[in-house]
Order: C-alpha cells, then structure tokens, then sequence
C-alpha cells in the first residue's frame, strides 16, 4: 500500500491487509487505514482470523519494570547546560534515598530552629543578661532557617548538602541510620 | 510505530524536538523521551538477553549511555534506531561479562536442580500471557526480535533491519516466519 496516498488506502488484497493488521493489532492505524481495513476484513475470514490471533500475542506484551525510568532520572543530573553527570549503577537509589532525607530534614528545620532559639532564650534568661555571642547565634539559627525556607536542599546549621562527594553522602547516611 | 505514524495519531512533540529540548536541559523532555522509548528499548533487550533483571539493567545502562551522550545523535538515522543500537551494544557487553563470570572457578558451580513444578503452579503458568510469552522465547533470536518490534512496538522492516544487523527483506522473512511458527504452537498448544 502507498502510505502517501490521499484518498482511503487500498486494502482490497490480504497483502496489503496484512502489513495493516501488526499496526491494527496496537491501535495504532489512522482512520482512514483503519476505515479501509475493516472493509477487507468484514469479507475475509483469513485475515480476521490472523488479526484475531496477533491482537492475541501483543495481549502478552512485556512491559518495562515501573521503576525503570525513576532509576534512569536518579542516575541523571539536568540542568540548563545539558544533561551531564551519571551516578554509577546501584548508587541512583542510594542518592535518591539521601535527597529524601534531605527534604524531610530541611522540612524540620524552622522547628529545630525554634527549639534552639527557645533553648538559648531560657538560658539567657537564667543568666546574668544577654551576651553578644548569644545574640549572634540565635541570629546565625534564625538566617540558616530562612535560607532553609527558600532552598529546600540546605539543612539549618549545616552545609549544604547537594554537590557533596557521593563517598560524603554514604556516610552521612550511615550516620543518621 | 514510526515517527511518521506516531506524529499522524499523537500530538504530542516529536523526537527531535525533544532531543534538542533535553540538551538543554528541559528535564520534561528528558522524561517524555524516557516515557516514550522505554518500553521498546526494554522489550529488544529482553529479547536479545532473555532475562528480565538483565534487560531492566541493560535498558538503564542504555538510557544513561544515551542521554548523557546526547550530542553524539545527529538526528541522521531516528532517535530510537539510536538507542536500540546503543542497547544492541549494551547488551553484547552484558553477555560478554557474564561470559566471562561463568568461566571464573568460584562460580563453576553445578546447575541448578529443576523439579517438576506443582499442580497448581502449572495451572499458573498456563495463562494465556504466559503461554504466548514462552512460546515466543522458543523461536531463534531474529525471528522473536522480528516479531516483537513490529508487533509490540510497531517498527518498520527497515528500522527492524538496523536495529538487528540485517537486511529490510530478511526483517521482513523473519517477522513471518517467526508469525506462523507462533501460530502453530500455540494452535497446538490449544489442542494438546
């Protein structure tokens, strides 16, 4: 069959018929192939008994594993230069699991953050009076959980964490396992 | 489905686009693109390996190689006939590996014992799925690729041709081939 045809395609022979039926058999045929088709095979029992038998088959197709395409992009790092760095295999569920607890930590950060303001407040107040170094890092605490606020990869009081060695994030891991 | 075909039926941005999109770091036409090809790299390289946990590693090594290597497709030959010759490659490796490992002292370990499975375990696996499944890991290598890339994944006989290191005609032969073999053993199958 001429696939630059305009008009309806010629599927009046099962040759023609049959190189229609594989894409019939995915739902992949155009309308008016499909229009053509289903004319040839209302008066051929052959070719509707064949496509019966490969709508059969493509039934068993194998799918990709659901996780395939999350391992692909946690091996991957995107940005507007491209796509660059690979992770080696076995290390993009690793990174993916650190990123995680990376967010959960980042999310606890204001609340860290107002517990040591809460905790140093009291021991100023049992003090003698407030003390410069107290106020700097009550400052210190309070800039690092804005800065958390608005970069969800920093943690309060700690460096950030993305860009970090893999080696880095192993061990970071294992700690806070 | 060709591009060609896949452009008529889906609106949806096509390859080359995509491709220049995620060279520059478009991370949703990086995902497009995996969404898109991800089944049929899977599916070559299943049947070349005949091994799911090995087609699942080799399609992600497969996927990396490519899209990190971006700037090596020229857009000469169809985005997907590139990857599958990226997996063709990735998939030679994989059995040279395990080649090699097999013939390491440590793992010259006697064959596993099979036993007859239960019952009830063959009435499992005597579903229909299963049943096309096993009958179409039975047919020679060209055949099961033959028929799996045009009829699960819609190529043409010459992208079957590329992809598998042969000519347009014998992709064609063994798509047919491989189809009526399918159809007596499991006609067969049916009446046993």
């Amino acid at each position: 069959m001429n696939e630059n045809d305009q008009g309806s395609p010629d599927v009046s022979g099962c040759s023609e018929a049959l190189d229609l039926l594989p894409l019939r058999a995915q739902n992949a045929l155009e309308a008016r192939e499909g229009r053509a088709l289903q004319r040839h095979l209302s008066r051929c029992s052959d070719c509707a008994a064949e496509v019966a038998f490969l709508e059969e088959v493509v039934r068993a197709r194998p799918e990709p594993p659901q996780g395939l395409k999350v391992a692909v992009l946690g091996r991957l790092r995107v940005d507007e230069s491209g796509i660059t760095e690979a992770t080696p295999a076995g290390w993009g569920a690793l990174v993916s699991a650190v990123r995680g607890s990376q967010r959960r930590v980042a999310g606890w950060g204001l609340s860290v953050a107002a517990m040591v303001v809460l905790a140093l407040g009291i021991g100023i107040l049992w003090s003698d009076g407030p003390t410069t170094e107290a106020d700097g890092l009550i400052t210190s605490v309070l800039l690092a959980a804005q800065e958390d606020e608005a970069e969800e990869w920093m943690v309060a009081g700690a460096p950030v964490l993305d860009g970090l060695p893999d080696e880095v994030l192993l061990s970071l891991m294992t700690e806070m396992d | 489905m060709t591009e060609k075909r896949r452009a008529a039926t889906d609106s949806s941005p096509d390859d080359r686009e995509l491709v220049q999109r995620a060279k520059g770091g478009d991370a949703a036409a990086l995902d497009l693109l995996l969404s898109r090809h991800q089944g049929v790299v899977y599916r070559f390289l299943l049947g070349l390996l005949a091994d799911e946990d090995a087609a699942a590693d080799a399609a992600q090594e497969t996927f990396v190689r490519a899209l990190t290597n971006l700037n090596g497709f020229r857009g000469d030959a169809a985005f997907r006939t590139w990857l599958l010759a990226i997996a063709r490659n990735e998939a030679r490796g994989m059995a040279r590996r395990t080649s090699r490992r097999k013939e390491s002292p440590l793992d010259d370990l006697p064959p596993p014992v099979t036993t007859e499975p239960s019952p009830d375990v063959r009435a499992v696996r005597r579903t229909e799925v299963e049943r096309v499944q096993q009958a179409l890991a039975r047919l020679p290598e060209k055949q099961r690729m033959s028929v799996s890339l045009r009829l699960f994944d819609g190529l043409s006989f010459r992208e079957i041709a590329a992809a598998t290191d042969s000519t347009e005609g014998s992709a064609r032969v063994n798509y047919h081939h491989g189809v009526r073999r399918l159809r007596e053993w499991l006609h067969d199958d049916e009446r046993t």
